[in-house]
């Protein structure tokens, strides 16, 4: 082979590689049972699941946060127990997390401010990452993320895996 | 003769090769012109007298051009969005090949970042315009995500190839020359919307810095002694995201220690004279250009009865640039 030609299958070769496609799709959109998803009022939540703002009605509050130099902004929706963050990703907006706000809501699996360690071991295992007060169940691409203060459920959070989309 | 032949062949194929690199890396010309404010600085005349140092916070809220007309200080921003602790510490060491300051003015925002606010999106912004040294290299060691590669910096075509089918305008626009979109690293923003509802303040499993940010910070304060320069540390005025009572005792405590002044900005929004009605461009994440002006007047005041500043509007050859400057700030701003 000619050094002409090695060159020029190297620039080729150095042009079609690197990096993935992102997918299309956040694959939680229909009920999934690989993922923790929120009961609440006849409604299922799901983390990473396609959020629309007439099924859940009017918000207390909404708020939109801007990134610091990218398009594109998380919005937060405030309502009566619980907060919703949302991304948007090809024109759709989905759910990134949904935050309790008090105790009348409580996990699917019967979690809820005020309930004990012990309680959420009983519920949801030993299998936890523990960081500080806070422990983390994960569920495919979706996180349970608990935080006790004097050993007591002090906050609740179901939390999409952004990185699983790339 | 046939070397020679070679050594062309090779040459064409290198100078094909480092243009096709130009050519798919963004240009930050005319969007996304986060990404232009890394480079900027090298065009400057090195003579600042004082360095702001941070995030988003730094460079959308402090206008050098306000603090030169109000004090005749001479400063520049070297902030980038959502600039890591790690990476204003390298951003400083690269600054002081250039120029010593008297001051390094570091806003503490990042002290509440944690490894997961590692971008690769944002490590492209502040990276991809910087000049190649050790302290460029440190950087994208100390900034990578796990899925990042080393070598897609040296070679942006490794990462940008698929910007082939997206070339636009801009990219042969701004092919040979770089567009500067940047008031000594301020980023004027004018548009305005006001402060509304705002999320929960949610609680954090931990309030503490990380050890690797105190470091870090640990690591600015020795470069800046090292070198005779002051460091004074700040927190600009945000409403969002939340800045705990934690955070603020930590940076208290931290100042303390090293004697260093600690000017937190978020307490003192009405003597400022910030309307958040007003004076903001997202909400009361960042100040706009009215925000800015207003932050950057009170500063410029403090700094200039707190520390021993030249009043450089009375340097004839620093006054003649300066006021070019001023001129199309200016012209700018009214625009």
């Amino acid at each position: 082979m000619n050094l002409k030609r090695i060159l020029g299958i190297g620039l080729v070769t150095l042009c079609l590689t690197g990096c993935g496609e992102t997918q299309s799709a956040t694959g939680n959109e229909n009920n999934n049972t690989s993922v923790y998803s929120l009961k609440v009022s006849n409604m299922e939540i799901v983390p990473g699941g396609e959020f629309s703002r007439e099924k859940f009605g009017t918000e207390l509050a909404f708020s939109e946060l801007s990134s610091c130099a990218f398009d594109g902004k998380d919005r937060v929706y405030t309502y009566d127990h619980y907060e919703i963050q949302t991304f948007l990703k090809d024109g759709k907006e989905y759910v990134l997390s949904i935050y309790f706000l008090d105790n009348t809501v409580e996990t699917s699996e019967g979690l809820a401010f005020g309930d004990t360690l012990d309680k959420m071991k009983e519920l949801y295992g030993e299998d936890y990452k523990e960081t500080g007060t806070m422990y983390e169940y994960v569920k495919g691409n979706t996180t349970l993320k608990v935080i006790l203060q004097n050993n007591v459920v002090s906050s609740i959070e179901y939390v999409f895996d952004v990185d699983s989309l790339k | 003769m046939k070397w020679i032949r070679s050594f062309i062949i090779i040459l064409l194929t290198l100078i094909v090769f480092l243009g096709l690199n130009r050519l798919v890396s963004p240009k930050y010309g005319d969007s996304l012109v986060e990404g232009s404010m890394t480079a900027a600085f090298y065009e400057e005349e090195k003579n600042h007298e004082i360095i702001f140092l941070g995030d988003c916070e730094v460079y959308a809220n402090i206008s050098p051009m306000v603090l030169y007309e109000e004090e005749g200080i001479t400063a520049y921003v070297r902030g980038n969005s959502q600039q890591l602790i790690h990476q204003s510490y390298y951003l400083l060491k690269e600054t002081l090949r250039y120029e010593i300051p008297k001051i390094v003015v570091f806003n503490v925002n990042s002290l509440r970042y944690g490894e997961e606010e590692k971008s690769e999106g944002y490590n492209r912004l502040m990276i991809d315009q910087m000049k190649w040294s050790q302290e460029k290299v440190d950087l994208i060691r100390a900034s990578m995500t796990k899925e990042e590669n080393f070598w897609s910096y040296v070679f942006p075509i490794l990462r940008y190839h698929s910007r082939f089918s997206e070339l636009s305008g801009e990219d042969f626009k701004y092919f040979f020359m770089d567009k500067r979109n940047t008031f000594n690293g301020f980023l004027i923003n004018k548009e305005v919307r006001p402060a509304g509802a705002l999320p929960t303040k949610k609680i954090l499993p931990t309030y503490e810095f990380s050890k690797e940010n105190m470091e870090y910070l640990e690591k600015i304060y020795e470069l800046c002694k090292e070198h005779g320069i002051k460091l004074v540390l700040m927190k600009a005025p945000s409403l969002y995201p939340y800045w705990y009572d934690e955070y603020e005792s930590q940076v208290v405590e931290y100042a303390k220690s090293h004697d260093l002044d600690y000017y937190n900005f978020t307490k003192v929004k009405e003597e400022i004279g910030l309307d958040f009605n007003t004076d903001t461009y997202d909400g009361g994440l960042h100040l706009n250009l009215s925000g800015a002006t207003k932050l950057s007047k009170y500063f410029a005041k403090i700094l200039k009865e707190n520390y021993t500043l030249t009043d450089y509007r009375l340097d004839k050859n620093v006054n003649e640039v300066y006021n070019k400057k001023v001129l199309e700030y200016r012209k700018k701003v009214e625009e």
